[in-house]
């Protein structure tokens, strides 16, 4: 076989190769389809809900068919109205899509709002959907009102999230924010406050990890099983703390964690029923990232005074960052939200968060990325006017 | 009357030699005719000639049998490399076939397992996204740029960022993603969360 016929195969292989990897035409594998996204969604308020839905825009909503997959891009516009009688300062709705994801739900809450009664205000929720063609058609996506916040801390919902914790935890926060904003422009008046807002958007503006969670087992993607060892967590000492973290660990892997375990002592002289340890990952590199979280379990859990208990999580996270997995070095834990059985609740306090390594890796509170949000497009009149609201 | 310019030499030599045109033979003649120099170098060009044509002479050679001994030898040249080649061995080691036949086997291989993967299209990350999400069934929560992805079985709900703003992501043990971020129209801050159940 001469070289001139070889190199005439190879063209030839080389031919077939380009053919058997080239996609289809895209306008080959995608279609509109017929679906009225606007019947495909049915949103359910109580009776007795506190909140009216006044309308609903789909805005650029669309059902699309590419290749064997239905696609469905769901834009809405949900203006609501206070119909109570009280200011709200959260809602939270949930978002069912059985048909397309059976294992989970979603929820889109607005913390941080001064609602008075009789006042409209809009909530956005943009979702996709995707699932086979060929599964029965049916009601795709459903919203429900899990629940409501007032001014004085009391609730209307079926609760089936634990948004009344979520919410109260949001709005605790953030009047921790604004009292401590207002004592700073008190304190050191507007250079103080510009100073301040200044930090905060620096710290919104900190990398973060992106994230993949599984239950029982190694999260998607994970590579072949190797061999794992239990690191134990580092602790950081909030004085005021109600509840102390005593020891704990998780199994590492590569980019992954799994089943972290923290032991914690209720310090305090009342009872708690709700602990949440804040976390931080820190790679081979030395660069700390607020991973997450680990909760108490859902279950009802009373941690009476000067007791011990354990806050177990039977699930796997990976972590990685602008796509590439980060090996993880070291973690460190610290408390970071504790609710009593009496229903009040305990979050760090802004000298504790200052006086600690905390406030450079924590994210901060939905109430203070919307005042630096404030204060970067209006200016500081327009914060200290903010402030003033409240 | 002869031209009182004088041909080149080179047209002389030419001329001596029987080798000029028809035309510039008739002017060539009618000029030397008339010029005795140029009759003088005419003649030496053809004495030249004469010496060359004699030094140039070559004993007579039978270039028909001289041309079937050479043909004789090429062809026994080829049979003795045939020869060669079979006794060596069928296989012939070509590098640069085989290096040819090396890339475009990894060049198939490699486009074949990354048929899924390397294609931008929103159809074709849909079709990977129902492939592995078909191979599992256990419902898996991810974060991305755009939102927050929940995958189950071989469909997936994705909360998305309200006109694509980066949101900042915060994950629970407990099997929950959320992503806050300011809704750069109204100012208030939306948090959408999803929940392995």
């Amino acid at each position: 076989m001469s070289t001139c016929n070889s190199f005439r195969i190879a063209a030839s292989v080389l031919f077939a190769a380009i053919l058997f990897n080239a996609p289809l035409p895209l306008a080959a594998q995608e279609a509109q389809t017929s679906l009225d996204p606007a019947s495909s969604v049915k949103i359910d308020l109580p009776a007795d809900s506190p909140l009216a839905l006044l309308s609903t825009s789909m805005g650029e909503s669309r059902a699309t068919s590419r290749g064997g997959a239905l696609v469905l891009d769901l834009h809405m516009g949900l203006t609501l109205r206070n119909a109570g009688t009280r200011h709200i300062r959260g809602v939270t709705l949930l978002i069912t899509a059985q048909e397309f994801a059976p294992g989970g739900k979603g929820s889109v809450a607005r913390p941080s709002i001064d609602v008075p009664p009789g006042q409209n205000f809009t909530l956005p929720i943009d979702i996709r959907l995707v699932r086979p063609v060929q599964q029965a058609s049916g009601p795709l996506v459903r919203v429900q009102l899990d629940g409501v916040l007032f001014d004085d801390l009391s609730f209307f919902g079926p609760n089936k999230l634990n948004s009344q914790r979520a919410l109260t935890f949001w709005e605790v926060e953030a009047q921790r924010d604004r009292a401590y904003y207002k004592q700073v422009l008190q304190a050191r008046g507007d250079r103080g406050l510009r100073e301040e807002m200044l930090a905060s958007l620096g710290r919104n503006d900190r990398p973060q990890l992106d994230v993949s969670l599984s239950r029982n087992g190694r999260a998607t993607g994970a590579a072949a099983p190797t061999p794992d060892h239990v690191a134990q967590f580092a602790f950081l000492s909030l004085p005021g703390a109600p509840v102390q973290p005593v020891e704990g660990w998780a199994a590492i892997s590569g980019n992954e964690a799994r089943s972290p375990q923290i032991e914690v002592l209720n310090q305090s002289g009342k009872p708690v029923r709700y602990v949440e340890i804040g976390w931080l990952v820190r790679d081979k590199q030395g660069h700390e990232y607020l991973a997450g979280s680990v909760p108490g379990s859902e279950s009802a859990m009373v941690l009476p005074a000067g007791q011990r208990a354990h806050l177990l999580q039977d699930t796997a996270l990976r972590f990685s960052r602008t796509g590439r997995p980060i090996e993880l070095d070291g973690m460190t834990g610290f408390v970071s939200k504790v609710e009593f059985a009496d229903g009040r609740v305990w979050v760090p306090s802004r000298q504790e968060m200052s006086s600690s390594p905390l406030l450079r890796v924590i994210a901060p509170s939905p109430e203070e990325q919307r005042l630096a949000d404030i204060y970067a497009k209006k200016g500081l009149p327009a914060l200290i006017a903010e402030l003033n609201r409240y | 009357m002869p031209s009182l310019i004088h041909p080149h030499e080179k047209d002389l030599a030419l001329l001596a030699g029987g080798d000029a045109g028809r035309w510039e033979r008739l002017l060539l003649d009618r000029h030397v005719r008339a010029c005795t120099e140029c009759q003088q170098k005419v003649a030496e060009f053809r004495e030249l000639r004469q010496a060359v044509a004699a030094a140039a002479e070559t004993p007579n050679v039978n270039w028909s049998l001289l041309e079937a001994e050479m043909r004789a030898n090429i062809h026994l040249g080829f049979e003795a490399g045939q020869c060669v080649r079979g006794v060596r061995s069928g296989w012939v080691w070509e590098p640069r076939l085989a290096v040819a036949l090396a890339c475009l086997l990894l060049l198939a291989s490699a486009g074949y397992f990354m048929r899924g993967t390397h294609i931008a299209t929103p159809a074709a990350q849909d079709q990977t996204l129902l492939a592995t999400a078909g191979a599992s069934e256990n419902p898996v929560l991810e974060s991305t740029n755009s939102g927050l992805e929940l995958r189950s079985g071989a469909g997936s709900l994705t909360l998305l960022n309200h006109h694509g703003v980066m949101a900042r992501q915060t994950v629970s043990a407990r099997g929950e993603i959320d992503a806050r971020y300011v809704d750069g129209d109204a100012g208030t801050v939306t948090i959408n969360n999803v929940y392995l159940q």
